[in-house]
């Protein structure tokens, strides 16, 4: 019903090609229509306007290129010093939208309110950071983290003015300085014009929070909002056929794949049997799914992360070929026969395997996977789990076969994924459901020692080659688009495959004829 | 029936409020059991999601442990419930987990804004399905009478989410006359008020109908009629009266789920009232936004119910309260 609401009312918006109008037109302000309000606060040290969503008004150290290199921002260079330390040499002539200067206390203090908030992952503490004069800050990780610089691009390691609250009035370095924020409502921003770097483009950019995508979507043919994110795959068509609006595509920069619970406790135990994993693999026709559940917005990419992330050796990830035939020759030397309603049964037991997908995860998809791998004989259930807390709660539990999940890269680090799911010493609950093995870990291990970065993506390659290709402890399955909607007259929007990561500074908004 | 003198009515009434007043605490009380009971026995951990949400990636076992002894997790339910209810007495409903704010600050930052959709959808609502019962009501089997009772049919069947999309379009993407979303004029309020009242006004029109018609052949009516008191004002005056007295119940409690369940709308119209913070409450299982929402909101549910007691004796003349208290007769 939900659905048919929403195609009726797109439909009918599609036909329309109503005047243009909007806060944009004949001024440089941008109006973007994001989702709803995740930014996170008060006591958990939130970072306004910078992560989940990205407004430009703070910088980390170094930046994540859209494929997924990393280049000095706050920082010019840095240098590996031996002894798990990193030293990273300061931007001269840099200030604060307040007019203080950037300085290495800076920095500590920005970096402590995360080691204090545990937002980071990069085993950092209170005792990580050593301040050899004002320009220099060098960085020592509790533990072996070679990979520093590649993790600091994320934007919740942004640089805030000493003595500043970010959660309430952020404080940065960036190309916009922040005004307003009315909480699920709207940021506001304006043009920093003593920014140390190219200055932006635009005067303005305004946020607006649109929690329901249906009406985002009418925002933008309202022209109400400039420029939508997360443009529901279903809306491309309405969006394309009206001659104001164009679709713009991230390359991908979220993979949707299979994690397989391949440690699990019964009943949960029937994919402990490698051969079972490698016939789930086999029987997924990813090119269908492509083409019917996302209309082509996606990739059948097979990876555990972005491709870009690994260079040159992504393609030492092999996946999976569709062959049902060979997944059926699997299943029958493993001993599953047909039994009654085609479904397959060894020593009197059926092949029934339970499917978590994340609530926040396309449901199309789920559907997809079951019907496929039921055409080799195996009942999924799939258990449609109503919000986050029940699916986190069952995950951790490890009551599940196979779990559907979209992961983010948002840093330039390889071994983000692998060392974060699928490492024996990963210290998130539910890995001990994923473990890829004892060869995997020491070639995680290894990645996470060496201060190279194309080595580092060599043994990502190859710890992600052993984990899918060999264990296939995770079912690689599609690589999907960050979809945005957008006047014509929006030009300079370059889509980042990490939304996180995105930049508005080369943004500009053309003035339109009034109607 | 029984009569009193203008003193002796005041307090009855004065007794009569304290005892009405005095059944509410138990109904509270259970209320608040109810609150902090369900959302505990809810799966997911609330450290969890909100370790999930702030960085966007899985937490550590370590962290999750570190959170939940910060937020006394771990305390037996009993301890938990009577260190809540104490506070809550107090008007401290605790701090949300996500956001770290006071959870009734949070709640009464946001119900003006409910208030205010629920209080406009209320008066659309009433303005458009007074007149429109009492016509139908008058011209009972008429063309009119059909027509309003098939429209009233159909708008109340219709989804608000869907009837939401279609006001947007009309008044948003084809009129331009109105905002699509988003809150802080007027002209902000409109739409999702609207799509609220309609269906609340639907089923109003159809409730006056069906009083005034059962008011029409009593006895007092056909008495005026027979005075030669135009038809109009037998129904005006004599009619709407007593009818009005179901109405009055019935309109409480639709303004009681008004404010507690405008979440469809709310989210469509990117309207942050208490409604969509209910629901990301739930999603995060933010236990103490949760447990405070549904105490707040039950407490208003009360005091609407008590409104609409009180409310009778003032519309009804024959209804008297007797010496007891608590009783009303006629």
């Amino acid at each position: 019903m939900r659905r048919l609401a929403f195609v009726v009312a797109l439909g009918a918006a599609a036909c329309v090609g109503g005047p243009e109008r909007g806060p944009a037109a004949g001024g440089r302000e941008l109006v973007v229509g994001a989702g709803a309000d995740a930014t996170p606060s008060g006591a958990f040290q939130a970072r306004l306007g910078v992560y989940p969503l990205n407004t430009n008004v703070a910088e980390p150290l170094v930046q994540l290129t859209s494929d997924f290199h990393v280049q000095p921002l706050l920082a010019t260079r840095w240098e590996y010093r031996g002894a798990n330390t990193w030293r990273f040499f300061l931007r001269p002539g840099v200030r604060f939208h307040d007019g203080q200067v950037l300085t290495s206390r800076a920095v500590k203090e920005s970096l402590l309110q995360v080691v204090n908030a545990r937002q980071g992952y990069s085993f950092l503490d209170e005792h990580s950071f050593r301040l050899p004069n004002d320009t220099t800050v060098e960085i020592t990780p509790t533990e072996p983290n070679l990979r520093l610089p590649e993790q600091l691009v994320h934007p919740n390691y942004s640089i805030f003015a000493p003595g500043t609250n970010p959660g309430v009035r952020p404080v940065g370095t960036g190309p916009f300085r922040f005004i307003a924020y009315r909480p699920n409502d709207r940021i506001r921003v304006a043009r920093n014009d003593s920014y140390w770097g190219e200055r932006a483009i635009l005067d303005r950019i305004t946020f607006r929070f649109f929690p329901d995508a249906t009406t985002r979507v009418l925002a933008l043919t309202a022209g109400e909002v400039d420029l939508i994110v997360d443009l529901p795959r279903e809306q491309v068509g309405t969006i394309v056929r009206r001659p104001d609006l164009r679709v713009a595509r991230a390359s991908p920069g979220l993979i949707l794949a299979l994690q397989v619970n391949s440690h699990g406790r019964e009943p949960h135990g029937l994919l402990a049997d490698r051969r079972l994993r490698h016939a789930i693999g086999l029987a997924i026709d990813r090119g269908g799914l492509v083409r019917q559940v996302w209309g082509g917005e996606a990739d059948t990419v097979q990876n555990m992360t972005v491709p870009q992330v690994l260079g040159a050796f992504a393609d030492s990830v092999r996946g999976f070929p569709f062959d049902p035939r060979a997944a059926a020759d699997v299943l029958e030397r493993a001993g599953w026969t047909r039994g009654p309603a085609g479904i397959r049964v060894k020593g009197g037991r059926p092949l029934r395997l339970t499917l978590l997908a994340n609530p926040e995860t396309d449901m199309g998809t789920a559907e997809f996977v079951q019907a496929e791998l039921r055409r080799v004989g195996m009942d999924v259930t799939w258990l449609k789990l109503p919000d986050l807390g029940s699916y986190a709660a069952r995950l951790a539990r490890g009551e599940f076969d196979l779990n559907l999940s979209v992961s983010n890269q948002n840093d330039a680090n390889p071994l983000f994924l692998p060392a974060l799911i699928y490492h024996s010493r990963s210290t998130r609950p539910f890995a001990r459901w994923h473990l890829a093995g004892a060869r995997f870990d020491q070639v995680v291990d290894s990645g996470m020692r060496v201060a190279d970065p194309v080595q580092a993506r060599h043994l990502a390659a190859r710890a992600i080659h052993l984990a899918v290709d060999e264990e296939a402890v995770l079912i690689p399955i599609a690589a999907l688009y960050r979809l945005y909607g957008m006047k014509r007259t929006i030009g300079g929007f370059l889509p980042h495959p990490s939304q996180t990561n995105q930049s508005w500074s080369g943004v500009t908004v053309e003035a339109t004829a009034a109607p | 029936m029984e009569r009193r003198d203008g003193g002796g009515h005041r307090r009855a009434l004065t007794r009569y409020l304290l005892a009405r007043f005095a059944s509410t605490v138990p109904v509270w009380v259970g209320i608040s059991l109810l609150a902090f009971g369900l959302s505990a026995l809810t799966p997911g951990d609330p450290a969890t999601i909100i370790l999930l949400r702030q960085t966007g990636e899985p937490p550590s076992v370590e962290a999750v442990r570190i959170v939940r002894r910060q937020l006394r997790l771990d305390d037996p339910f009993p301890a938990r419930y009577g260190r809540w209810l104490l506070r809550a007495v107090q008007g401290d409903l605790g701090q949300s987990y996500r956001t770290g704010e006071p959870v009734l600050a949070s709640l009464a930052s946001r119900f003006p804004r409910t208030l205010a959709i629920a209080a406009t959808a209320m008066a659309m609502a009433l303005a458009v399905s007074l007149p429109l019962g009492v016509a139908t009501a008058m011209f009972r089997g008429s063309g009119l009478d059909h027509g309003v009772r098939i429209a009233t049919l159909l708008v109340a069947s219709l989804p608000s989410f869907w009837l939401g999309y279609l006001l947007i379009l009309l008044f948003a993407v084809w009129l331009h006359a109105l905002p699509v979303a988003g809150s802080g004029t007027a002209r902000h309020l409109v739409l999702p008020a609207l799509t609220l009242a309609v269906g609340v006004g639907a089923g109003f029109s159809r409730l006056i109908r069906a009083a005034l018609l059962e008011e029409l052949w009593q006895g007092y009516t056909r008495t005026a009629r027979a005075r030669g008191v135009r038809e109009i004002l037998v129904i005006l005056r004599h009619c709407l009266r007593n009818a009005s007295i179901g109405l009055t119940t019935v309109a409480a409690l639709r303004f009681g789920h008004l404010l507690a369940g405008a979440v469809i709308v709310e989210t469509v119209f990117a309207w942050p009232g208490i409604g969509s913070f209910m629901v990301d409450a739930i999603y995060d299982r933010d236990y103490p936004v949760i447990q405070g929402f549904v105490l707040f909101t039950g407490t208003v549910f009360l005091a609407l119910s008590l409104l609409a007691d009180l409310a009778y004796s003032w519309l009804d003349p024959r209804i008297r309260l007797t010496r007891g208290g608590g009783d009303a007769v006629a």
